[in-house]
């Protein structure tokens, strides 16, 4: 007899989606790099290279106003007629690096997208705006100008509408209500998060490409939107360096990719007026080493931030099926700012979903105890604590290097002020977990047990050494890299991510943030290139009239 | 009820962070304290070519990792009627499709240094090859592995964790966990 408690979704089918991609060719302008084996050079208004959340948005935007665009994105066109919810094909096909992904000592897991969409293809809907301490901070240290965050509202309220954020509004899945168990037993702040969904059917595979196109990711919004007002997409093909004199971008040196995401030994020569870096933290950091770009105070791909992320696992007497229902829909702050902006590291709860593969590899070990491990998944919640990075003198983040075939790799040593927060945020999130009714918990770290008890894991976390490698860190939040403000000697572009070297080239993606956010990223990214994108468009339509 | 960083594990283990960084990746660990050894324990030369049915794990990689599997996975393996150790390197080498070549070659390195009886000791204790050993003296290895610190420890991380990544994500193994799977699409 089967367990009728354990929520069973494997019968459930997922068919007749509207597919805005369907039939793409015919209508839009599509290049697939893996069939272009020649040469060819083709010209536009803005070259945007990357589709996320800041490429996504500046295309749109942009095209509206009737700018000749070129989108330029390494990963392959794929959509809901794609996404056939394996968790293997996802990490292969939409993931960077596979999901494969760390930090050069091999201590962080970094998950990020590498699709057309970016990330907001696999991101888990989370939409805050930025906290106002973060937005101060930057003002206080970096001379931003403008994001205040009543200058910033109106910019938020606007892709909020474009994108259907609004506060989850049914019941949240057994794991994400482990938050609000444990933070009501114990008095903590907590709050429904603001998901961009628009007719969700609760199903909890946001993380392997929406399959019923309800997450509002820019790959069914703002990119069929430029496509429809003309814009170009070239898909599989990668920003290999930018061409330029020292004073100004003249085209962009594009490298196809075949299917196996090789060069195809072709080069596409993008040439436009103006240039967007849109391909996000590593990615922006990493064309501009590849380019040889000016840099003169030495900062590209430097003070890259993570939100460093700790876990803890917790078995419940019940099931949880933390692999079903909308991944994320309550955090707790209490955490967050609790020691002031730049005291010692804060942190935000919240939860993550578990498949089968992710989980082997963050639950580790091997043998009977992995099995064991394994075969608890059903009954087992996995809480976060997603660290603000960059706020204080001992938090700098890791620097963007370059492999000698040009691959970018992630410099992040782990200093004592994150080990340290580390430490606290695993408290947290156990405290949280016995709180909420757990049976057992376990910090993520290799040499911890499951505990039985919070006095029992309070005792017993005390030896543990909070060193690289022994805890588990994740990330799933590239910031950082090309800094924007006003302060030259920090920061790679202006307040609107204009570069200061290079006139023409604009950089509209999440390396520009100054620190990490505290919050997840995307309605940051989202908002601060829908304005930067709206002054660029202001600026560059005269000329395209003109021309 | 802070308690501090513990420092002692990196002083115990002689390596902390600014040492690994001097010694570096894999590659850099094999030339100080595998690579002189090479010609005399093995000479054998490395092959870049794919085995035979593999896009990218070698023969030498194949041989050394299939004794491997099943202490590796547990009972991961058994779970899953008629799969064989081979089927877990296939899902191995799959993972890696999506990797990146530079980090690939890493695990090219780890696996080139674990084919040398001095590195294998350095790293997990013991001499022998994983080929050599019974599943029981693999099982004891492997817990012997695990709990050494520092580089031994990423190395062990670096080889076990993407394996049992590679076998879950399987749809097989993966209902093997009591996840009942995902919601069908019809999509391949």
């Amino acid at each position: 007899m089967p367990d009728l408690s354990m929520p069973d979704l494997s019968k459930l089918e997922i068919r007749n989606i509207r597919d805005p991609w369907e039939n793409a060719d015919q209508r839009w302008q599509v290049i697939d790099g893996a069939q272009q084996t020649r040469d060819r050079t083709l010209e536009a208004d803005v070259v945007i290279i990357g589709t996320g959340a800041g490429g996504g948005v500046s295309a749109e935007i942009l095209s509206q106003r009737g700018l000749k665009v070129i989108l330029v994105e390494a990963g392959r066109l794929r959509s809901s007629r794609d996404f056939n919810l394996d968790e293997g094909d996802a990490y292969r096909h939409l993931y960077q690096e596979g999901a494969l992904r760390a930090t050069k000592d091999g201590a962080i897991t970094i998950l990020q997208g590498r699709t057309v969409g970016g990330t907001t293809v696999v991101n888990w809907t989370s939409s805050f705006r930025t906290p106002e301490q973060t937005l101060d901070f930057w003002q206080r240290q970096y001379g931003v100008q403008g994001t205040g965050r009543s200058a910033l509202n109106p910019w938020f309220e606007r892709m909020e509408k474009r994108l259907g954020v609004h506060p989850w509004q049914m019941p949240p899945n057994a794991n994400n209500d482990i938050i609000k168990r444990g933070c009501e037993a114990l008095g903590w702040d907590w709050s429904v998060i603001p998901r961009n969904v628009s007719g969700c059917w609760n199903i909890g595979y946001c993380g392997m490409g929406c399959p019923t196109n309800a997450k509002q990711s820019m790959l069914v919004t703002t990119l069929p939107a430029a496509m429809e007002a003309g814009a170009t997409l070239i898909h599989s093909a990668q920003a290999h360096r930018l061409i330029h004199d020292g004073g100004k971008v003249s085209a962009v040196e594009v490298r196809p990719l075949d299917q196996h995401k090789q060069p195809t030994g072709a080069t596409l020569t993008l040439k436009a007026a103006t240039v967007i870096a849109a391909g996000g933290g590593i990615q922006t950091p990493a064309l501009l080493m590849r380019s040889e770009a000016p840099d003169p105070n030495g900062r590209v791909g430097k003070r890259t931030f993570l939100h460093v992320t700790s876990f803890a696992f917790g078995h419940y007497g019940r099931d949880i099926a933390p692999f079903y229902g909308a991944p994320q829909s309550l955090h707790s702050d209490q955490f967050t700012f609790a020691e002031g902006v730049a005291g010692p590291a804060g942190y935000k709860l919240e939860m993550m979903p578990l498949h089968p593969g992710l989980t082997a590899a963050l639950l580790g070990s091997v043998g009977e105890e992995a099995r064991q491990r394994i075969t608890e998944l059903p009954r087992t919640a996995a809480s976060i604590a997603l660290l603000r990075d960059g706020f204080h003198d001992d938090s700098v983040g890791g620097t963007v290097e370059l492999r000698d075939n040009g691959e970018p790799v992630l410099d992040y040593p782990l200093s004592d002020y994150l080990l340290d927060g580390a430490r606290r945020s695993l408290h947290s999130q156990v405290e949280m977990q016995f709180a909420a009714g757990a049976e057992r918990v376990r910090p993520g770290h290799i040499r911890a047990p499951y505990y039985p008890s919070w006095k029992a894991a309070r005792q017993g976390m005390k030896d543990l050494a909070y060193q690289p490698l022994e805890v588990a860190l994740g990330s799933a939040h590239v910031m950082g890299g090309c800094a924007m403000g006003e302060d030259e000697q920090h920061c790679v572009v202006d307040s609107h991510g204009r570069h200061r070297q290079l006139e023409n080239l604009y950089v509209f993606d999440g390396s520009v943030f100054p620190t990490s956010l505290g919050v997840n990223p995307q309605l940051t990214i989202y908002g601060l290139s829908a304005r930067n994108a709206s002054a660029l468009a202001d600026r560059l339509k005269p000329v395209a009239n003109n021309a | 009820m802070d308690q501090g960083i513990d420092r002692r594990g990196a002083d115990r283990r002689g390596i902390g962070r600014r040492g690994f960084l001097k010694l570096g990746f894999w590659g850099s660990a094999a030339l100080a304290s595998g690579a002189a050894l090479t010609p005399l324990l093995t000479g054998c030369s490395r092959s870049d070519t794919p085995a035979a049915g593999f896009a990218h794990l070698r023969d030498n990689d194949v041989s050394l990792l299939r004794p491997l599997v099943k202490p590796v996975l547990g009972g991961g393996l058994a779970a899953v009627p008629g799969a064989t150790a081979d089927d877990a390197l296939h899902a191995f080498d799959r993972l890696l499709e999506g990797g990146y070549a530079g980090t690939r070659d890493q695990l090219f390195q780890l696996m080139d240094l674990l084919q040398l009886g001095a590195a294998r000791w350095w790293l997990t204790g013991t001499w022998a090859a994983f080929a050599d050993q019974s599943d029981t003296e693999l099982a004891a290895t492997l817990a012997q592995w695990q709990s050494k610190e520092g580089f031994a420890q990423l190395a062990f991380k670096g080889l076990t964790q993407p394996l049992g990544m590679a076998w879950y994500v399987t749809p097989e193994a993966a209902l093997s966990t009591g996840y009942p799977g995902p919601p069908r699409t019809g999509n391949v």
